[in-house]
């Protein structure tokens, strides 16, 4: 009896052992020499900014709309990039067998992501005392382009020559696409180019 | 020549010669360091300044540092500012341990099934971990997937190229038209899913990678796809 109480009381102490020698190891905290107390420096990411973009479909009229775009620097030369278009798609109807298979007063949104990298990197100056550093980068966006009640997976590859102030950016865009909708490749509708003027702000 | 008048030609020569040769050591030991107009080495330099020039840090973008001395600015590596003597040592390291990439990769991916995919990768624990989202194309036929698993690297190509395995869990969704991952209905379906990858190290924060993937539905029907992807990747 004495011998099972025993074994009893030995096994509920177990657990408690080995919590103790678990408190007793030694875990030393990381130090890091007290850099995070220090003010830090602003950080640049990327570049935001708003424009306007003008967009010429094959078959179809020069188009006006909004481009909004992001860039998140990734190194020295890539970034990656983010934009949303909004505008005009079609201010002419097009009737086919009586069926109006395009309107006259369409709209197109169009999202992408996509990479850009800096192909050129220099410095513009008219007087020689100030200089402003360009970039000139090639472009690569997938996205979506919804226009009317379809849409398709939209393509685009372009350049882009961007002026880079101390607080503000500017950049001149120019692309070819293409959009993988089944209405507007009925209609020849489905590329085009784009050129588009942006100004923005750093982040 | 007489002994006295020699050596006083001497010790004028000497004098000369230490003179000379301390103005040569005072410009030799003063080092130039240049300041470009952009966060690239690709910008030209735009100004110089001496080691002992007071700069102060306006900005960082990347690896590359703003700095200016009130009148002028320019940008230089983190690299380098050890170089600038005025600057404060303990915010020399702040800034060259903020500069360090961390270990969260965002990716953006272009497979050869016409699909686009988002992912993010980081470290849990001991163990690094993905979940991405990935689209066909649009349209009635469209389809859509959300994977998470584990990836791992199990060799390396040179010093800048790694290869790395994943394995893991999907979900895979479609239109109502499409038969991408079941024939008989549009019913969500799980998924396993696998890969294999070579990242090559581009930039400090930039990866590129390719990728051989396969994904198999967990169902009767056993659906298999093999793709083959490009995928870009930033460390955040």
């Amino acid at each position: 009896m004495k011998k099972a109480l025993m074994v009893i009381i030995a096994a509920l102490a177990l657990p408690t052992q080995s919590l103790a020698a678990d408190s007793q190891l030694y875990r030393p905290k990381v130090q890091n020499n007290g850099l995070d107390e220090i003010k830090g420096t602003d950080v640049q990411r990327g570049m935001f900014g708003a424009g306007y973009a003008s967009t010429l479909t094959t078959s179809n009229d020069i188009q006006p709309g909004l481009l909004i775009s992001g860039r998140y620097f990734a190194g020295e030369k890539w970034y990656l990039l983010g934009e949303v278009q909004l505008g005009s798609y079609s201010t002419t109807a097009i009737i086919q067998d009586g069926v109006e298979v395009r309107g006259d007063s369409e709209d197109a949104l169009r999202f992408g992501a996509g990479a850009g990298l800096s192909l050129l990197q220099g410095n513009a100056s008219t007087s020689g005392i100030t200089a402003v550093p360009w970039v000139l980068a090639a472009e690569l966006a997938v996205g979506e382009q919804y226009s009317g009640d379809t849409s398709g997976r939209y393509t685009s590859l372009g350049m882009s020559l961007q002026f880079h102030g101390e607080r503000v950016w500017t950049a001149l865009g120019t692309r070819q696409f293409l959009i993988t909708d089944e209405r507007l490749e009925r209609l020849n509708s489905d590329g085009g180019i784009q050129w588009d003027i942006s100004l923005g702000l750093w982040f | 020549m007489q002994p006295r008048r020699l050596i006083k030609t001497l010790l004028t020569l000497s004098s000369l010669l230490l003179a000379i040769m301390t103005t040569n050591t005072a410009s030799a030991a003063q080092n130039y360091i240049g300041l470009r107009s952009g966060p690239a080495p690709a910008f030209p330099i735009v100004f110089e300044v001496t080691e002992f020039r007071e700069l102060r840090p306006v900005s960082r973008r990347g690896s590359w540092l703003l700095v200016t001395d009130e009148r002028n600015r320019g940008w230089i590596h983190v690299d380098d500012i050890h170089k600038i003597r005025s600057f404060p040592r303990d915010e020399m390291w702040k800034l060259i341990n903020d500069a360090r990439p961390g270990d969260t990769r965002l990716e953006f991916g272009l497979s050869s099934d016409e699909a686009y995919s988002f992912s993010i990768i980081g470290q849990v624990f001991s163990e690094k971990l993905y979940a991405a989202y990935t689209r066909g194309p649009e349209g009635r036929t469209s389809w859509s997937k959300l994977e998470a698993g584990v990836t791992r690297e199990f060799g390396e190509i040179q010093d800048d190229i790694r290869l790395h395995w994943r394995a893991g869990l999907g979900y895979g969704m479609e239109g109502t038209d499409s038969t991408h991952w079941r024939l008989a209905d549009d019913e969500p379906v799980w998924l396993g899913a696998g890969g294999v990858e070579a990242v090559w190290q581009v930039e400090r924060y930039f990866e590129i990678g390719l990728r051989g993937d396969v994904s198999v539905t967990l169902d009767a029907d056993t659906t298999t796809h093999t793709t083959a992807s490009l995928v870009w990747r930033i460390r955040i």
